[in-house]
This record gives structure tokens, sequence and C-alpha cells, in this order.
């Protein structure tokens, strides 16, 4: 069995299952092929080794006791070999994560941590810190008509025009059981993204209408924890403060740096801040204030249209 | 400068880089102690305690920064898989630090399933476990969590009580029953354990906090610990936290200084929860020191 995906722009050939990534049928040869394989325990002299991987420009092997061992190469094909009881959705996770960060990494590309609704015919990103509430917001924004261009993961491009490409990730949020059962859902009604964890993919309108071409990225919201009623709420950041937030929310940007490209990697996100306005949006944590933030930001995007 | 001699000998004894642990249950004085370190590390006095800036002793579980020297992200895997991960990525932290780290951990003492410490000997240098009364905890930890007192006192019986986990900025932290956390710290023998009650940070501060200070490898004159004292009094610590919010706050609770008082829990509790903790507690709490001879509460 294979399975036909475009994630990120990239067209992917893989004999495993990517959890809720909807598949799209794509003529031509693949950019990625992952396949179940043999991987070997060590690489033989990487640049960096660090305490779950090893890599260098164009190789990074990762092992995760208990769960699996995943090679990628050339920024061309992903290997992995996994451990008694890992069931194929325990894969999916990490070839959607770490994988494809070194896939973004070998081929130079740039991952965003961030999900993104479509706005006036473009693209608004949201990133933040692990846990800030970036999938949360979203799903928030897709049900006030707001529709899901991608979530967890952007790859960003400048395009011809310098402007800035969203290649978006998959047409479903990863959301925690706490945050669905806050806001009414029972989590039993979607798949769980791996046993054992309170984690599951929301599939949002019809996955089969995922669209994968790119839409221009427009403006970035960075999700800030601290938030009180009386703050300015949306904060516009400029110059070296805007590149920062690029830089340090892009996905798994150390293997940028391990791999000794490090400044291949500012230069990315320089492009990429120079093109977008980049905002802090202070707004108080919790479900309970979701709306509000929803109807903040609403009223931000009247006042620019 | 070293104010403390044998601290000198076994710092030249033992050259090596490590980590020291400043662990507790929740609401036991943590953050407190974490001011004053902060205000110490800084070197110059502040004009405010740096409340919101205390990145110097992260808390472990903070996934942002256990993510980032992983490689991968927390909220992928399972408990399991991140506790048996947790030793390599805690040596990895050390093996990037130029010097010593501190951080803030609220787990009991414990292995994984493979029967590794989570807490590794060979990059530990010493722990500091702060413990309160636990009727006093109970009383701050239902303020904290916005539970009533019942529930707080429920949760500090429950052998798998834990906190944080799920989509939270912080990573599972088993705590187990109050009693058995303490314990897990302070009859550990394996690496330097300095116990220090709460209370004994309030009525002894000068000589509680220099002593920690020196413990954990932080030298500083009488004077510059006094001024660090003075910074991050708790009325300091509540005016600012009014002036500009603290981050570590639970967003669900009003605020995160709210009395720092011993006691308050005669105030609050009625007889029948004081006897249920003491039911629950009472052999660490009389090793401690917080009930007499007579199994009565030592006010």
């Amino acid at each position: 069995m294979t399975y036909s995906y475009v994630l990120g722009g990239l067209h992917i050939r893989s004999e495993l299952p990517l959890g809720g990534a909807g598949e799209s049928t794509v003529p031509g040869e693949p950019d990625v092929t992952i396949e179940e394989a043999a991987v070997p325990r060590a690489l033989e002299s990487p640049t960096h080794r660090g305490p779950l991987y090893e890599l260098d420009p164009d190789r990074f092997l990762l092992a995760i006791d208990g769960l699996a061992r995943v090679l990628v190469e050339d920024g061309t094909r992903v290997e992995v070999e996994r451990a008694e009881g890992t069931e194929d959705r325990d894969l999916a996770v990490l070839l959607l994560g770490p994988a494809f960060g070194a896939l973004c990494q070998q081929r130079r590309l740039l991952a965003l941590h961030a999900s993104a609704v479509r706005v006036d015919g473009a693209a608004v990103g949201f990133t933040g810190t692990s846990g800030a509430g970036k999938s949360t917001l979203a799903w928030a924004l897709t049900e006030a008509g707001h529709p899901l261009v991608s979530d967890d993961l952007c790859i960003v491009r400048p395009d011809t025009e310098g402007r800035i490409e969203l290649h978006p990730f998959a047409p479903r949020l990863k959301l925690w059981g706490h945050a669905l059962r806050g806001r009414g859902e029972e989590p039993g009604g979607y798949d769980q993204a791996r046993r054992g964890l309170d984690k599951y993919w929301m599939p949002v309108d019809d996955p089969t209408a995922f669209d994968p071409t790119p839409t221009i990225l427009d403006r970035l919201y960075l999700l800030a924890g601290l938030g009180r009623p009386h703050d300015e709420q949306i904060v516009p950041v400029r110059g070296l403060e805007a590149m920062g937030i690029v830089a340090n929310h892009s996905y798994r940007r150390r293997y940028f740096a391990e791999a000794g490209l490090a400044l291949d990697h500012l230069r990315l996100c320089e492009r990429v801040a120079d093109e977008l306005s980049v905002y802090r949006l202070n707004r108080p944590i919790g479900l309970d204030h979701l709306r509000d933030t929803v109807a903040v930001l609403e009223s931000h995007w009247e006042e620019q249209s | 400068m070293m104010a403390n001699p044998q601290l000198a000998e076994r710092i030249v004894a033992s050259p090596r880089k490590g980590i020291y642990w400043i662990a507790s249950y929740p609401k036991s004085g943590n953050t407190w102690l974490r001011i004053f370190l902060t205000e110490l590390l800084a070197g110059a006095p502040s004009p405010f305690p740096r409340i919101n800036r205390l990145g110097a002793i992260p808390s472990l579980s903070g996934r942002p920064l256990f993510d980032e020297i992983a490689g991968v992200s927390t909220s992928d895997l399972t408990q399991r898989e991140i506790d048996r991960i947790r030793p390599a990525v805690v040596r990895s932290m050390l093996g990037e630090a130029r010097s010593n780290l501190y951080f803030k951990v609220h787990d009991a003492n414990r292995v994984n399933d493979r029967h590794e410490r989570i807490f590794p000997l060979d990059v530990t240098l010493g722990t500091v476990y702060l413990v309160r009364n636990p009727l006093d905890v109970a009383v701050s930890y239902a303020h904290h969590s916005a539970v009533d007192v019942d529930r707080a006192i429920e949760w500090m019986a429950l052998p798998h009580h834990c906190i944080g986990g799920g989509g939270r900025g912080q990573m599972l932290q088993p705590l187990g029953h109050w009693s058995s956390h303490v314990r897990s710290w302070i009859d550990e023998e394996a690496m330097p354990v300095r116990v220090i009650r709460y209370e004994d940070m309030l009525t002894e501060t000068e000589r509680t906090f220099t002593e920690t200070a020196e413990f954990v490898g932080l030298t500083a004159d009488a004077e510059r610990i006094r001024e660090a004292i003075d910074a991050v009094s708790f009325d300091r610590l509540r005016t600012r936290e009014e002036e500009v919010g603290f981050w570590e706050k639970n967003p669900i609770s009003e605020s995160f200084f709210r009395s720092g008082r011993a006691g308050d829990w005669a105030d609050v509790l009625t007889d029948v929860q004081r006897d249920r903790i003491i039911e629950d507690h009472g052999a660490v709490m009389r090793r401690l020191g917080y009930l007499d001879d007579q199994g009565e509460p030592v006010r």
C-alpha cells in the first residue's frame, strides 16, 4: 500500500499513512519517499550528536527508545524502523514532526511552528511556544468562519516577487482532549493521535477538499503568555524583534545550527520577517477567553481592510 | 570571597560543573527562593524583584526549553517515553552550559521504567528541598488551583497525583502523596540534599537564605545577601505582581503571591480538615517538627 500526500509543498509517497493528513494524488515522481527499512544505529562521523539524534547537513538519524529509529537523507528519503508494539499512528507523529523538520533543514526550507487561517484571501499565521494555544485559536477562528490553511507547521518560501508563500501542511487540527472537552466536544468522535496520548486529529471541512496550493502569508501573530485586560492587546513588532520571533519560532531551528547552517537559517528568517507584518498578541490565557481573543483579532482585521 | 571555608574546599575538590535542583512540592516557597537566587545571580541590585525573569532557574518541565534540547516535541510523546529520554536530555543541557545549572522541579525524586534516575547523579551537584507545613500547603494549594480546600487535601493524599501535562506549557510532573514526595527527597542518600523549612525561611530569613546560597555555590557578602532579601520581600513581590502580572500564575487563580505567612491554616481549616491532614501525613509532619509530642500542630 502506498499513500500520496502534498505537505508543505512537497509531494510525498509513503508506505505509511500519515495520521490526519489528507491524501492528494499528484502525477510524476515524488519529492520525498517514506519507507520502512532497517535503519543504522549510528551515522558515520556526523557533525553533531544530540541526546536523541545525530546529523550533518544531509543526514539525520533519530532514535527514540521503545518507539522507532528514523533516518532522513538528502532531503528526499525517509526510512523508519519501528520498535516492537509501535503503531502506524505513532510513526506518523514522528514523520510529521522531527523527520519533517529534518527534511526542511536538508532542503533549506523554513518551517514556522505556527497555525494559519485565511482572512481576506491571504493567510494569517499564529506562532508561539509549545502549549501557547496555536491550534486551539485556529480552531476557534475556523468556527468563526475563517478557513484553516495549516496547523502546527507552515512551510514559508519567498515567491518570485518576494512575497511569502505559505505551503500548507494538512487539513486537520491536532487538539488536546482537554481543549476539546473544555469547548464542549467529546474527543471520542475523533482519531486519537497515539495510544496513551490525550491528543486527537480533528478534520476541518472536507479533507478531500484540501487545497495544497500555496497561499500568501502577510501577517504573523506571536501568542504571548502574559495578558491582562488593561494591556494593549495587539502590538506591532518590527525589525530585529520581528526577525527574532520568526527565528525563535521556526521549527527545529537547531537542526540548521547543528548542521553548520545557522547563517543560511538566519537569512531565510530575515527574508520572511521583512515581508510580514508581525504582531505580539497579548491575551488572557484560557479557553474561557478564546471568544474575546477572536473578537479582538476580527476588529483588528476590520480596521486593516 | 568565600564566606564558608568548607564550601571553598568542596568547590576546589569538585571543579566539575553540574546541576542544582531546587525541589519542592508546589506552594512551598520554591518561587520565592528562585526570585532570591535570581537576584543574587544578577549581580547588581534591581529596583524591583525580577518575578518575570526567572530564566536562570527555569522549570525543568517547561516544554519549550526541553523540546529545544531534545529536538522533538514532548507533547507528541507518552509519559513513559519522556521519562526515558529525560536523563539524556538533562545531560545534554549541562553539556551545552558554560557553568552550573539550576532547575526548579516539583517532581518526586524517582526513576523511570528502566530504573534510571530522572535526576541523574552523574550531573547532580545537589538538591535544595523546600518543605512547608502541609496544613498551610493545603490552604495555599487550594487558592492556587481555585479549588476548595477539601479537594486540595484529597490531592495531597493521592498516591499518583500529578501536575502539568496535556496542552499546558509544562510536561506532566508526578508528585504522588505529599509525605512520599517529602521522603523521596529528604531520605535521598546518594546526593547532597539541603532540606529547608519554609517556616525557617520566614523567621530566620538571613540565615536560611545565606546557607542556601552557599550550598548552591553562590557566594555573596552579607550586605549583598541582605539587599537581595529586602528586594524579594513578600510585600514587594505582591506589589510587583499587581503592577505587571506574573507569568507563572495559574490563569484560573486570582493572584500568585497571596499571603506567604505561616500558620494561616488555623483561620481557614475546619477541625475535620486539620485532622484529615494529620491522619494522612502525621509521621512526616512529626519528623519535620510540624507536630509536637502529643500529636498537636505546632503553631
